[in-house]
């Protein structure tokens, strides 16, 4: 099966502490990885990394998508190669129409692909159907970018871009965190409806509770800035029961 | 509606009971305004990179339920803008709102000085300045003053002001959607000022303000 990402002894530094300690995580396409860990052990800093923020500090290793190495790229050309980061915190920005901000992305994407812009018009028309199958109102599109909007709706937003923007792989950053049950399945039914061969998907999470709506093929335990087990969904249950003591106690 | 362009005027007396909008688009100004019937004026302040602006601009709030919204839209290059405002509140029930937004860029400058004075006779009154200034360079320079004098305790009034530079995390936010350094900027810049241009009540104007800073931002 093709490798679509591959991560090598990465280390990264940010405000002069090493977070990332020589991580290393292939991801074929097609394939759901789920990456769980303590608090502090350096998941969200991955979920940015990869998509190319520009706070952190690449020490060594590399990071190959589709088989170039991407460590030096920009957010946006790595969203134009397919990568699509799911915030933990998606940001506020009073004042930019979600609708407009989308269509902006949509668009980009597909200059870059050498396909033609879509107006208004069109986008209205094909954003209504994933709106419908995440139960959001059609008035989410005419509001500020996440403006006001509560937990729950913020993170659906996010799958709202993942589905209209149609990304290679999808970062996962704790979508499940704060939502209630019928919101995580709402969220889960979307991430499951852009599950297909060539889409991979990271889910970064503290609980498996995620896990019981999408499967992952893989499971891996982070801790302390790196990789220290990797194993299928059974992992997830037994850590559910057992917690990441074991492994905090062999650092 | 009542829309008047103000251009040399020194003085204005609001006395019919009507809307009004007042524009200064890019105009030196030293006026005095007298709003003395119960209504609502909108002062819709915009100031675009063309010229040095010197503004001195005087409301006086002389009627209960009388009320003035001052809004005030900046955006500069190489400019150096001087705005004093003074809003008198001189009766019980007046009201007035301030929204001031600027953005500096290259070597431009400006001193935006808003007072509130509400007399001891004007009980429950509201007032309410909210200034916001980004600076895009290091050679920009703001200074937002909000001043409030309160001569009794039966009032509501608000103040806040902030400078800053671009916020990062919204940046990082829409360059990760795959949009250009270039877009994502002028977005972002469009929506701060948005904050402004949303409260201009008259389609017309408000389509064509939005047009020019869209305009504006591009060359920035």
């Amino acid at each position: 099966m093709k490798n679509l990402l591959k991560i090598n002894d990465l280390h990264v530094r940010a405000q002069g502490h090493e977070i990332l300690k020589g991580l290393s995580l292939n991801i074929a396409k097609g394939q759901v990885h789920a990456i769980m860990g303590p608090n502090g052990s350096g998941k969200s800093t991955l979920a940015q990394v990869l998509a190319g923020k520009s706070d952190y500090d690449l020490t060594s290793g590399s990071i190959e998508f589709l088989g170039q190495d991407i460590s030096d790229f920009e957010p946006e050309k790595r969203a134009i190669l397919g990568i699509f980061l799911a915030f933990q915190y998606p940001v506020e920005i009073p004042g930019v129409n979600n609708a407009y901000f989308l269509r902006s992305a949509l668009n980009s994407l597909r200059r870059a692909r050498g396909e033609d812009e879509i107006d208004a018009v069109d986008f209205l028309h094909r954003a209504r159907s994933h709106l419908s199958f995440l139960k959001m109102d059609e008035r989410f599109l005419h509001r500020g970018v996440n403006e006001g909007f509560s937990g729950g709706e913020k993170k659906r937003n996010e799958i709202l871009q993942m589905s209209i923007l149609e990304p290679k792989l999808c970062i996962l950053d704790e979508t499940d965190s704060g939502l209630d049950i019928d919101a995580l399945k709402v969220c889960a039914d979307g991430i499951n409806l852009l599950k297909n061969n060539e889409r991979s998907i990271i889910i970064i999470t503290h609980y498996q509770r995620i896990l019981d709506f999408i499967t992952p093929d893989f499971v891996h335990v982070m801790v302390n800035g790196k990789i220290v087990e990797s194993g299928l969904k059974d992992l997830a249950l037994n850590l559910e029961k057992t917690g990441y003591d074991s492994y905090l106690g062999s650092i | 509606m009542k829309i008047i362009e103000l251009d040399k005027e020194k003085n204005i007396e609001i006395s019919k009971e009507e809307e009004t909008v007042l524009i200064c688009d890019n105009k030196n100004i030293f006026l005095n305004l007298d709003i003395n019937i119960k209504t609502k004026v909108l002062f819709v302040n915009i100031n675009f990179a063309k010229n040095n602006i010197s503004q001195d601009i005087n409301i006086n709030l002389n009627k209960p339920d009388s009320k003035v919204e001052y809004i005030c839209l900046e955006q500069l290059n190489e400019q150096e803008n001087n705005i004093l405002l003074k809003i008198n509140h001189l009766v019980p029930n007046t009201e007035s709102l301030q929204i001031f937004r600027g953005i500096y860029a290259k070597r431009s400058s400006s001193d935006f000085l808003g007072q509130v004075i509400v007399d001891k006779t004007a009980i429950h009154s509201i007032a309410k300045q909210d200034y916001k200034a980004l600076l895009l360079s290091p050679d920009a320079k703001a200074k937002v003053r909000p001043e409030l004098e309160i001569n009794n305790s039966e009032v509501k009034v608000s103040h806040g002001a902030s400078i800053g530079c671009l916020d990062e995390d919204a940046l990082f936010y829409l360059l990760s959607r795959g949009i250009s350094l270039k877009e994502s900027t002028s977005i972002l810049l469009y929506g701060f000022s948005s904050q402004v241009l949303n409260q201009i009540n008259n389609n017309n104007l408000k389509e064509k303000y939005s047009q020019l800073a869209k305009r504006s931002i591009e060359n920035l």
